[in-house]
Formats: C-alpha cells, sequence, structure tokens
C-alpha cells in the first residue's frame, strides 16, 4: 500500500512539473510551483514512513518554511 | 493500518490537485484547486504520521508543521490573488457594493 501511494504522488509531482513546463503564463507557473513544494513535502513524510525513523519529518517542516518564502518572492514576479 | 489507509487517501487528495490543475479553466480556480487540495493532503499525510510515531519530538514536529502549513497556505495563496487580480484588472467588492451588483461589470 506503501509503494502505491508513492506511485501517486510521484504521479502527482510528474503532473505538476509537467504543467510547469506547458504552461506559459507567468501566474501558472507560480501555482505550480506553490503546489510542488506542498507536494515534496509529503513526499517527505511517505519517505519517513518508509524508513521507519521520523527524520524525515523535519525536511517536512523546513519544506513548509521554504514553500511559504518561495511563494511569496515568486509571487512578485507575476506582472500586472 | 489506519495510517496507511490516512497516506493512501493524502496522496489521492495531491493527485486530484494536480488533475485540477490541469483540468480547470481560469488562473484563479486553478489556485483553488492548488491551495485547498494540498492542504487537505498534508493534513492526512501528517495525521498518519502521529498516528504512527509516537516520541515526543516527531509529535511536535508533526504539529509545528501542520501549524505552519494551515497558516502560510492561506498567505501564499493570498499573495497570488492579489497579484492576478492586479493584473486581470478585477477590483474586489467593497463591503456595502452588493447591492449595486458586481462592481466592472
Amino acid at each position: 500500500m506503501l509503494e502505491f501511494s508513492t506511485f501517486l504522488l510521484a504521479l502527482a509531482i510528474a503532473l505538476t512539473l509537467g504543467r510547469l513546463l506547458a504552461t506559459s503564463d507567468d501566474a501558472d507557473r507560480v501555482i505550480s510551483v506553490d503546489l510542488l513544494t506542498f507536494q515534496l513535502l509529503g513526499l517527505a513524510v511517505v519517505l519517513a514512513f518508509n524508513d521507519q525513523r521520523p527524520l524525515a519529518l523535519q525536511f517536512a517542516f523546513v519544506l513548509s518554511l521554504l514553500g511559504f518564502v518561495s511563494t511569496l518572492i515568486l509571487s512578485r514576479l507575476i506582472r500586472s | 493500518m489506519i495510517s496507511e489507509i490516512l497516506i493512501l487517501l493524502g496522496s489521492l487528495f495531491f493527485l486530484i490537485a494536480s488533475i485540477g490543475l490541469w483540468r480547470l479553466p481560469d488562473a484563479f480556480a486553478r489556485l483553488h484547486a492548488g491551495t485547498k487540495a494540498a492542504s487537505l493532503g498534508v493534513l492526512l499525510l501528517l495525521l498518519a504520521a502521529a498516528l504512527r510515531f509516537h516520541d515526543a519530538g516527531s509529535l511536535m514536529m508533526v504539529g509545528a508543521t501542520l501549524l505552519l502549513v494551515f497558516v502560510t497556505a492561506p498567505l501564499g495563496g493570498h499573495a497570488i490573488a492579489r497579484r492576478l487580480a492586479a493584473r486581470e484588472a478585477i477590483r474586489p467588492m467593497k463591503s456595502g457594493s452588493a447591492a449595486r451588483g458586481r462592481p466592472g461589470a
């Protein structure tokens, strides 16, 4: 079951990366990067389950902090 | 067992968020999908981690991550939506202007 959910998460990350590459809109790129940080956070939690060690939860914490700052900075790049 | 079901549900919501990023017609609607479904996915995955790891350090880390995500995800979405509304020249509805209908329509 853990392998299947890892496959689902990898499929979701691939779809988001494809959207990031396929679109030509600035706002869509920022939204894709925002979603991508959350999905990498989820992948870090699944990594903690796979290793049976809670060390990767700290990666998830750092990724949430990093995702917020990167979203705020990248949202300044949407041209008005 | 129940934590594995929660992990499966969380991954499914992340996949739904990605599908919404492709399928929804508008940038505002895509922002809606990308923020809310991802928040629900993070909630389910971290609940699964809280059920699996019982020591105090990882419980504290799960609580801090959950608090941080649920505070900062609406803030990031709001920052994107403000720049997007400025680009599309949409004025937000002021209080008391609902009787006159949508501004700019």
